[in-house]
């Protein structure tokens, strides 16, 4: 089925349009969800909340990109929101100041590069984490995250740039597996 | 190879694995999910369209001229009473001016010795609709809420049906909980709707709130104490054939 007869179907209330959509999409927007949670509840809930958008707002689709980029604009707005809210409520219950900070942690507690990275990649700020995680991680390319955030791709590359940045200041006890 | 790139290739091995799902994908949990969700949103659409809609336009419409009327009379009575002295006129010349003529000016001699057709034409007409209108809009919001209700009640069947069917697990049942509590809110709302005025579909209401507290008050995982009290409960109550047959025909056509 095309994108333009699933579109057709769905906006005309077909249930297997709907959920050939679902089909389709689902495990690449529960895996980036996964990846930006690190929750299993989380990634359901945030991936069950955009196809329930997707689906009410096709409607709203003009087919400016491709309906994979619109859905995934859609998860990504949907993730970014919802870990802010996740982020207010807990702040709120347990005072996020005494949570520790991964970056900051001794470094003897984390000898392993592999998990000194992942600590170093959970404290990017969201923005980044999640051009990161798209793009180094899931492969997406910087016109598919641009396309996602509602941004640039020079935007993107740069966030990217930075978001490393970040991360090899977080490993720079590790440098001699790079550094020539 | 430059270092940058070096370090990127390192960064990207390391990361490969980053918060990676275990498992599957729960597909179906989430199906279910997306579907509860969207049939728990869809009552207000499904009022909205032609039996309901037509009628609130017409008597939006209704109520539109009512009011013009009621406000060219009155001010065509005000400003009669001011100048009653001057624009008194002979009785004969009031028929020529008719009835179209009094109601649509305001301004019109005529109503002075003809004020009884144009001033209780007006009226009448106004109060005519008022009445038609609230059965209206009172027929509307009965049926908003049989639809709405007929939809929870389909939802709830959806997850009883599930709890029966499915295994004690954790995950499970942290979901079926989440479902649960959405469901327990709506319930409680119909309650104290309209929709409960029905003493059969209150008491419907009032065993599925009990039901869906026990399922959100489950512990992860479920002890075989909490199961059985459940089960007791659902068998007590029979509430699964009440459900299935409150629940129309036609909805369950309309959402599969």
């Amino acid at each position: 089925m095309t994108d333009e007869a699933l579109i057709a179907g769905i906006r005309d209330g077909d249930p297997i349009a709907e959920r050939t959509l679902y089909d389709r999409h689902v495990d690449r927007i529960y895996r980036l969800a996964h990846r930006m949670t690190g929750d299993e509840t989380l990634a359901s809930d945030f991936t069950q909340d955009a196809f329930v958008r997707a689906f009410d707002r096709i409607g709203d689709f003009r087919g400016d990109a491709s309906l994979a980029t619109w859905l995934h604009a859609i998860a990504v707005n949907v993730i970014l929101n919802g870990l802010k809210k996740v982020r207010r409520i807990r702040s709120r219950e347990e005072g996020m100041d005494e949570l520790p900070d991964v970056q900051h942690a001794p470094r003897e507690a984390e000898p392993d590069l592999k998990r000194r990275l992942h600590a170093a990649i959970a404290a990017l700020p969201d923005g980044y984490r999640m051009v990161f995680v798209m793009h180094d991680v899931e492969g997406y390319t910087h016109e598919e995250i641009a396309a996602s955030l509602g941004i640039q791709p020079g935007t993107s590359k740069a966030q990217l740039f930075r978001a490393r940045g970040k991360l090899r200041e977080a490993l720079a006890a590790f440098e001699g597996e790079w550094a020539s | 190879m430059t270092d940058d790139e070096r370090f990127e290739q390192v960064v990207r091995e390391a990361a490969a694995d980053y918060e990676a799902p275990r498992g599957e994908v729960p597909r179906e949990a989430m199906w279910n999910a997306i579907r509860a969700q969207r049939a728990a949103a869809a009552p207000p659409r499904l009022a909205a369209p032609v039996a309901v809609r037509r009628p609130a336009s017409r008597v939006r419409m209704w109520m539109g001229m009512a009011a013009t009327l009621l406000l060219g009379v009155a001010v065509g009575r005000f400003a009669w009473q001011r100048n009653e002295p001057a624009t008194l006129v002979p009785a004969a010349t009031a028929p020529a001016h008719g009835r179209q003529a009094a109601v649509a000016t305001t301004d019109v001699p005529a109503v002075a010795q003809d004020g009884g057709p144009s001033v209780a034409i007006a009226p009448r007409a106004a109060v005519r609709r008022t009445p038609a209108d609230g059965r209206l809009r009172s027929d509307a919001v009965v049926n908003g809420y049989t639809v709405a209700t007929a939809a929870h009640l389909e939802n709830v069947e959806a997850l009883l049906t599930t709890v029966a069917a499915s295994s004690a697990e954790a995950r499970t049942d942290s979901l079926v909980a989440r479902w649960a509590r959405d469901l327990l809110s709506n319930t409680r709302l119909l309650l104290d709707s309209p929709a409960a005025r029905d003493p059969m579909r209150a008491r419907l209401l009032q065993d599925l709130e009990v039901i869906l507290v026990q399922l959100v008050q489950r512990s992860p995982g479920g002890n075989a104490e909490e199961r059985s009290s459940l089960e007791r409960t659902l068998n007590r109550t029979q509430i699964i054939p009440r459900l299935r047959s409150a629940v129309p025909a036609s909805l369950h056509s309309g959402t599969d």
